[in-house]
């Protein structure tokens, strides 16, 4: 008991140590997101209150998102460096849920040990949440935690935990919609195969349901009355689909999710659905099921749906290691069962660390901050820089200056006539038309990034020649003069 | 003698107990009903209808029904139910406009829920039942709809309920006059008409067989006399070109006459509880049923849905709040956050009201076309905002969003299609020419999406690089108002 116990400690101070060691390697986050939240910590830092207008997103706009994350964030900020380590802190806690989950669904220590370990791993969690400032630091392992609670629902404290879980959930992040969808899928899969829910599980499941949509109702119905039932994709415009879908290649999706946990989980959803923890694995799978249907009606974006997939699947992966571990115990090699388990977890830790180092990159070293610095100094308050949708906010905290589009959709003014307009800007011949446009939007400064350019797929602005319109400010970015 | 005043006594309370519960609903009603006219004041008249039913109560000339409505559609036969345009009509003569379009949905609003509670009480139904029921009523999306915003089926649905009330007393002279008002509601729409003939055959024949069987006979006729023509002439297309459904039918998705997803949930436990004793409420399993088909093709209908359902919903609340859960902390938190989704759903259409079309801006845009305009041009523009362009700018449009029965119906939608997003000055010419139109209307949610998402997608690249042949005459608050030159 105690030796888990260490271990799981270890795994735990391991992680949180990986993933200060590898945020504090740059001083900057890892991708144009995280400082769209860290200027809404920052803004409730000063007002002390929720935001609902950003004046610097589109030149200004309302702003409709759960903010206790950013709450919680700016109640830390006394703690130097607390965007960096707090995030890290609480997607640490992900092993240990995992190794709860995993030991009710197994009942086998060991097993649920590797598991927690696999799931400290996973490429797509690392891409999504190391060095970020990101809600999913928060909704995963309360999602997590909200599984577990649901499965001991039937004693008091847990079922306490799950009703708290389920009031705080939409607060933090949308992905509380995922949540509701998966505990429809559950429930449909249970009826469908004949199978009672019991009373406490299913009294906790229409709570838990009402709850979350009604919060969500409350939260986001400004964006549901505007556009109905597309707001479950975040009102994502079709091209922004096309633009990410079209880069999908279902190798390097595998890989993301990490090839462990995929091939392990679905072996694992397999051989759950044949034993008598059934139950357990439908609710584990049901993530899994939505996440499929909200990929085919194209309402999820590719990284969230993907982040899903990788966590679950690791989830029921510890299945198919007791399965592995108790195959090898009676064989003849069963004498070397410790060196097997030693091999095994190797093999987990060496593709675990390789894809989750390969998948994550830092976009934002990749930026000419100091040019963005510069603006902040020597601009006028109300200009708007014009760059891609996906550097909008880092245009906006570095520079302290309106963007033109950025990558939040919600509620944002004209989003697909904006999108449209930048890559007019950015693709055309015509310095006419460029300049109609940015006069138009009072745009003074132009952002040519490394990602501008990978974006639009562009090596250079074809217009920019004629110096009396354009000056070339600094390394990245041209000034509008005419 | 005691026990005769005890008794007394006794029924003196449940009076007073029933005074007072009538009271407080009728104050809920009041602060439901009066938020969106206290938000936007008496002077400004919200959403869309209510224009649409102003113009044809001024196309009404003394007695006489138009035969032709000259502006919708470039010009179409008068085939509107005349009932609501007729009254207002007059009621105009007697009480300014902007009051009569804010203040008389109010009124009948308020009467409609002491009707609809003297009619549950008629039926003796539990008080708690009652309560809880008018309360559901009163927070429903559509009830709020039908009493704040007028439109067609504020004057009918008030007038059907009056009928109904008025059948149930006792007193001839009242049956006589419910008899009257059954049988004027084919001239408000043959949806009424439904309903009265629903419930005069499923409620009230049992009692009133023979008599009762000559009414349900003569609305029949009358629906068939009123609506033969039409239907002779016209097929249904209208119901293709509607919003998807998902949009429509849940009012949380911002269906103007959506229901809500949690009156949805309750409905079954109400269900569960009247199945009980199986066939015996087979009239209202029928009549949800016939209303919710209706409902699925005309979602104006959902305030007769919504009618029958309130019961069923309140029955629901009970049957979950006596059901013994093995939680009883969850029972209550659920049945809580029940309530206050049913509540929450009412409050939020309430608060969408003052933000419904049109904007102060589209009414000096439109009011600029007709100060500079003949009275002949007409105005091409997306459907939505066809029967404004009717109703103040009051110019012929080429569209509107009266689907029924409106004359060359495909042909004009592919048309429009067409001239949207063509980028081909010819093609845009020809289709110009063919209806004659003069003015382009053009809103900011047109450019972002209802119609176009690029900024020189289609007609907009036409209109900007076509040299004189068209003008911009007007440009504030992203609308624009562009002038055929040719």
């Amino acid at each position: 008991m105690k030796k888990h116990v260490y271990l799981l400690a270890l795994l735990f101070i391991l992680t949180l140590l990986a993933r200060l060691y590898f945020s504090f390697q740059s001083e900057y986050f890892a991708n144009d997101e995280a400082y769209s939240h860290l200027r809404l910590i920052e803004s409730i830092k000063e007002t002390k209150g929720f935001v609902t207008y950003d004046a610097l997103s589109y030149g200004g706009r309302d702003v409709v998102k759960p903010q206790l994350f950013h709450g919680i964030m700016a109640l830390f900020s006394f703690i130097p460096f607390y965007a960096k380590i707090i995030p890290e802190l609480f997607i640490s806690f992900i092993p240990l849920i995992v190794y709860l989950i995993a030991v009710e669904l197994t009942n086998d220590k060991t097993a649920s040990i590797i598991t927690a370990f696999m799931s400290s791993l996973v490429p797509i969690v690392f891409k999504v949440t190391l060095n970020q400032v990101s809600p999913y630091s928060l909704a995963i392992p309360i999602i997590l935690l909200m599984v577990y609670c649901l499965m001991k629902i039937y004693e008091t404290k847990f079922l306490i935990l799950f009703v708290i879980l389920s009031f705080l959930l939409p607060w933090i992040h949308p992905s509380s919609f995922l949540v509701m969808l998966s505990l429809l899928f559950y429930v449909i899969i249970l009826i469908s195969e004949s199978m009672n829910i019991s009373g406490l599980k299913r009294e906790a499941i229409i709570f838990s349901f009402f709850t979350m949509l009604l919060l969500n109702l409350i939260i986001f119905r400004k964006v549901l009355l505007q556009y109905g039932a597309s707001s479950i994709s975040q009102n994502i415009p079709q091209k922004i689909f096309d633009y990410y879908f079209s880069s999908f290649r279902l190798s390097e999706s595998l890989f993301v999710i990490g090839i462990i946990p995929l091939a392990l989980g679905v072996f694992g959803i397999y051989l759950g659905l044949h034993n008598k923890n059934r139950e357990d694995v439908i609710l584990l799978s049901s993530p899994i099921v939505a996440v499929f249907m909200l990929f085919l009606l194209k309402m999820i974006d590719l990284s969230t749906g993907l982040l899903f997939l990788g966590i679950f699947l690791t989830l029921t992966s510890a299945l198919s290691i007791k399965k592995i571990l108790n195959y090898f115990s009676v064989t003849k090699l069963s004498a070397h069962y410790s060196l097997f388990v030693f091999l095994l977890v190797c093999l987990i830790a060496v593709l675990g660390i390789f894809s989750s180092f390969y998948y994550y990159e830092n976009d934002v070293e990749k930026y000419a901050i100091n040019d963005l610095k510069f603006l902040a100094d020597n601009s006028d308050p109300d200009a708007v820089i014009i760059s891609a949708f996906n550097e909008g906010n880092i245009v906006s905290y570095f520079s302290g200056r309106k963007n033109f589009v950025d990558s939040d959709f919600l509620l944002a003014p004209n989003p697909v006539q904006r999108l449209n307009e930048a890559e007019v800007v950015y693709k055309t011949f015509s310095e006419a038309k460029a300049l109609e446009i940015m006069k138009r939007n009072r745009v003074k400064f132009m952002l040519l990034s490394d990602t501008t350019k990978d974006t639009y797929d562009i090596e250079k602005i074809l217009y920019v020649g004629d110096r009396s319109c354009f000056e070339y400010e600094r390394e990245t970015i041209y000034k509008i003069v005419c | 003698m005691l026990g005769i005043g005890h008794v007394l006594s006794m029924k003196e309370k449940l009076f007073t107990k029933l005074y007072a519960n009538r009271t407080a609903i009728v104050i809920l009603a009041i602060l439901v009903l009066g938020t969106p006219i206290f938000v936007k004041g008496v002077d400004f008249v919200k959403g869309v209808e209510p224009y649409h039913n102003q113009r044809l109560a001024d196309l009404i000339d003394g007695i006489n029904v138009p035969n032709s409505d000259p502006l919708s559609f470039g010009s179409r036969t008068f085939f509107y139910p005349v009932g609501t345009p007729f009254i207002l009509h007059y009621t105009e003569k007697i009480f300014p406009t902007n009051i009569v379009l804010n203040l008389l949905p109010f009124v009948l609003g308020i009467l409609f829920v002491i009707l609809c509670f003297f009619i549950l009480k008629k039926y003796q139904i539990e008080e708690r039942l009652i309560l809880i029921s008018s309360t559901v009523l009163i927070f429903s999306p559509p009830f709020v709809y039908t009493f704040t915003v007028f439109n067609s089926f504020t004057i009918p649905v008030f007038l059907n309920i009056l009928a109904i009330s008025l059948l149930l007393t006792d007193k001839k002279i009242l049956n006589i006059l419910a008899v009257t008002l059954f049988l004027l509601m084919p001239f408000f729409g043959y949806i009424h008409a439904v309903f009265s003939l629903l419930f005069l055959i499923f409620y009230d024949l049992r009692r009133h067989t023979s008599f009762i069987k000559i009414v349900v006979l003569f609305i029949f006729l009358l629906l068939v006399l009123v609506y033969l023509k039409q239907f002779s002439q016209f097929s249904l297309v209208y119901l293709i070109y509607e919003k998807d459904l998902l949009l429509r039918t849940v009012s949380e998705f911002g269906g103007n006459f959506g229901i809500s997803i949690f009156s949805v949930f309750l409905i079954f436990f109400g269900l569960r509880h009247l199945w009980k004793s199986k066939y015996l409420y087979s009239q209202i399993y029928f009549s949800l049923l016939t209303l919710f088909f209706i409902f699925l093709i005309n979602q104006k209908t959902s305030i007769y849905l919504t009618l029958i359902m309130s019961p069923v919903i309140a029955l629901g609340l009970i049957e979950l709040y006596n059901s013994k859960w093995e939680s009883e902390i969850i029972k209550n938190l659920t049945l809580i956050l029940l309530i206050s989704g049913l509540i929450f759903s009412g409050l939020g259409f309430v608060a969408k009201i003052p933000q419904l079309q049109p904007s102060q801006e589209m009414i000096e845009s439109l009011q600029f076309i007709r100060d500079n305009s003949n009275s002949n041009d007409v105005v091409f523009s997306h459907q939505a905002n066809g029967i404004l362009i009717n109703s103040i700018a009051l110019r012929k449009n080429v569209l509107d969003e009266n689907f029924l029965y409106a004359p060359h119906l495909k042909e004009r939608l592919n048309d429009a299609n067409i001239l949207f997003h063509s980028r081909d000055f010819e093609v845009t010419k020809s289709f110009l020419q063919k209806y004659d139109i003069v003015y382009i209307y053009i809103t900011p949610d047109m450019k972002d999406g209802l119609v176009w998402n690029e900024p020189e997608e289609g007609l907009l690249f036409v209109l900007k690089f076509s040299g004189n042949n068209f003008r911009r005459v007007y440009s504030q608050n992203g609308i624009e108002i562009w002038r055929v030159n040719f």
